[in-house]
């Protein structure tokens, strides 16, 4: 089980750190005991094996403990982004029937009516003040974070009958429809990716990790459980860091960063923007990177700013934590073609399946099916959802359709070509344009939407969106902006919404996306 | 408007920087529009790449030139300081152009 690395790290290195949030630090004694405690508060709420908690709170050391106790206590924990619209909060704590949630007073009364909550757990609230309300028939029950702490710190009891395949985590990411579609990986999945990962990462005891990724991101997971395996030292990067490259670039040097891992946008920026050749970054051994295609212009940049580090590629959509890798070598900074997605890894098993079903061979362009430990169990609820994209292939009889249209190159690396859907990444985010297309829809004044994204090296791909309105509409393009705004996280609104009075369309009656990005890219 | 005016008052900074940012990044909450001293960055208002629009919008708007030393931080905290940044940078130029 995820807990145990924990376990054995507080057994083995207690007086380590453990996390390092801003000022404060925790060892991993005061982490295993604090995530105890955390634990106990959800059982004695009758919290457990087949539940899920909500973790909804940005990353902090509060963050950190809710995430292993939730584990310990034997339930999955189900990360929320805090700056999700209150619509997408409602749904996923609904959606799969959270019994509990950790989250900041703000969003309590948001949350008080969700019928599966037994308990609410308020980081950040004082416990005199009026929280204290008497308890209302079936709604749940309200504890502090010093409810919390007030509890033994002993391990709580083992579950009797635990399994490897118990929900450890569920992640939820665009769905084509506009609602959000939980992710289910077992614990089965995240160790599969967690000891590869450790190893190939050289993560040692001591080393200082970086935890850049929200943790309702799947790079997360390496972040804080491959850190807690190896008794090495995560720490938490400032959200607001990331606004700044110069200052996260100090951030890497002072605080003594040995493995970084990030979304390639990120680290763009850092080259780009963040005046890397101020520092030497000594302790640096080990750049990651996934979650997009790294433009190979400012990866090269980065090798000679930085030729000490190794820098690896992973690569995996949600559904399968990561299945490949690739690590950079001198002769891939010459290439003209994006950088290869690379081998298989984690014990997964790899094929490339042709438009006509058959195994492609070499240089034969497919999708990519991925079989083996790393796969999500499902897609939660939605059984039909699943059995699309989980399944017999021609050569497994279980593998996970990526989607992606992959090429193996004659040296047998993958190369990663493009979507077969309407999917796009910004900025590492997956985005269906269906998803935008459809809650622009919902709009009254809406009667066609087009949403597209702009490529660019620099900042990467700038999500856009074009409508026509009904006649008489009075809508401006803020107004509609605002309303993707109040359904779909912030990754997701267009940056610019304009109106047109009829989308342009190919012979064949599809939105034609070439024009678009024409017309979109006129309008600066 | 004063697009070509050299000079603006602290409030006209002030006014342009706030609509600017309402109209570009802040998509308002039931609960709350934005206080002069409210974080933009910790409650998400500009983002990574919202950052590198704003600046550009600075330097066409007001004429100014704003170099990667100046994205930092406390020149972009919140409202008041992206305001006190501007105006600063606004009195510089002049400076220059008197001399």
């Amino acid at each position: 089980m995820l807990f145990q690395y924990l376990e054995d790290s507080a057994r083995a290195h207690s007086a380590r750190i453990a996390v390092i949030d801003g000022e404060r630090t925790y060892s991993y004694e005061e982490l295993e005991a604090a995530s105890n405690q955390m634990a106990r508060t959800l059982r004695n709420q009758g919290i457990g094996r087949g539940d899920r908690v909500g973790l909804h709170l940005d990353k902090s050391l509060e963050a950190i403990i809710g995430l292993f106790g939730i584990l310990k206590a034997g339930a999955a924990y189900v990360p929320i982004d805090p700056a999700s619209p209150e619509w997408r909060l409602n749904f996923i704590a609904r959606d799969c029937a959270l019994s509990g949630v950790i989250t900041i007073p703000t969003w309590h009364a948001s949350l008080r009516d969700v019928e599966s909550l037994r308990c609410i757990i308020l980081v950040e609230a004082r416990p005199t003040n009026t929280l204290r309300v008497p308890q209302e028939q079936g709604a749940p029950v309200t504890l502090t974070w010093a409810d919390v702490r007030a509890q033994s710190s002993a391990p709580v009891e083992p579950l009797a009958e635990s399994s490897p395949e118990d929900l450890a985590y569920i992640l939820y990411t665009s769905g084509s429809t506009g609602q959000p579609k939980g992710v289910m990986l077992s614990h089965r999945a995240g160790h599969a990716f967690v000891d590869w990962a450790f190893s190939v990462a050289g993560v040692r005891p001591g080393d200082r990790v970086s935890s850049h990724a929200p943790l309702h991101f799947d790079l997360s997971v390496f972040d804080v459980f491959a850190t807690a395996k190896g008794a090495a030292t995560l720490v938490l990067v400032p959200t607001s860091l990331s606004v700044f490259p110069r200052e996260l670039a100090d951030f890497i040097a002072y605080k003594h960063i040995a493995i970084w891992y990030s979304v390639p946008s990120v680290l763009t920026q850092l080259v780009a923007r963040g005046e890397l050749s101020r520092h030497g970054f000594p302790n640096l051994r080990t750049v990651l990177f996934a979650g997009e295609v790294f433009p190979l212009k400012y990866l090269r940049q980065l090798v000679l700013t930085l030729p000490r580090p190794r820098y690896l590629n992973l690569y995996g959509p949600t559904e399968t934590n990561v299945c490949t890798f690739h690590l950079v070598t001198p002769a891939d900074l010459a290439r003209s073609e994006p950088l290869p997605i690379g081998q298989v890894c984690c014990g997964d098993e790899v094929f490339v399946i042709r438009d006509d079903g058959i195994l492609a061979g070499a240089g034969e362009e497919g999708e990519l099916c991925v079989a083996g430990p790393t796969l999500m169990s499902g897609y939660w609820g939605m059984e039909e959802r699943t059995r699309q994209v989980l399944g017999p292939i021609p050569g497994h009889a279980f593998a996970y359709r990526t989607g992606d249209r992959v090429i193996r190159e004659s040296g047998g690396a993958l190369c990663f070509l493009g979507r077969r859907d309407d999917m796009v990444k910004v900025r590492g985010h997956r985005i269906e344009l269906s998803a935008v297309e459809e809650v622009l829809l919902r709009h009254p004044d809406v009667e066609e939407s087009a949403a597209l994204t702009l490529p660019d090296d620099l900042t990467g791909n700038e999500l856009r969106a074009f409508v026509v309105l009904r006649d008489n509409a009075s809508t401006s393009p803020q107004d509609l902006r605002q309303h993707c705004a109040n359904y779909l996280p912030r990754y997701m609104v267009p940056t610019r919404i304009d109106a047109c009075e009829a989308l342009p369309k190919t012979t064949t009656g599809k939105k034609d996306k070439v024009r678009l990005q024409e017309q979109a890219r006129q309008l600066v | 408007m004063n697009e070509t005016v050299a000079s603006y008052t602290e409030e006209q900074v002030a006014q342009i920087i706030r609509a600017h940012i309402d109209q570009e990044f802040l998509f308002r909450t039931k609960d709350s529009g934005l206080a002069d001293d409210d974080s933009l960055i910790a409650r998400g208002v500009i983002d990574s790449m919202g950052i590198f629009r704003l600046v550009n919008f600075l330097e066409q708007r007001f004429e100014i030139s704003v170099s990667p030393p100046d994205i930092v931080m406390e020149n972009f905290r919140s409202l008041q300081a992206i305001r006190a940044f501007t105006v600063t940078r606004l009195r510089g130029r002049d400076g220059q152009e008197t001399d």
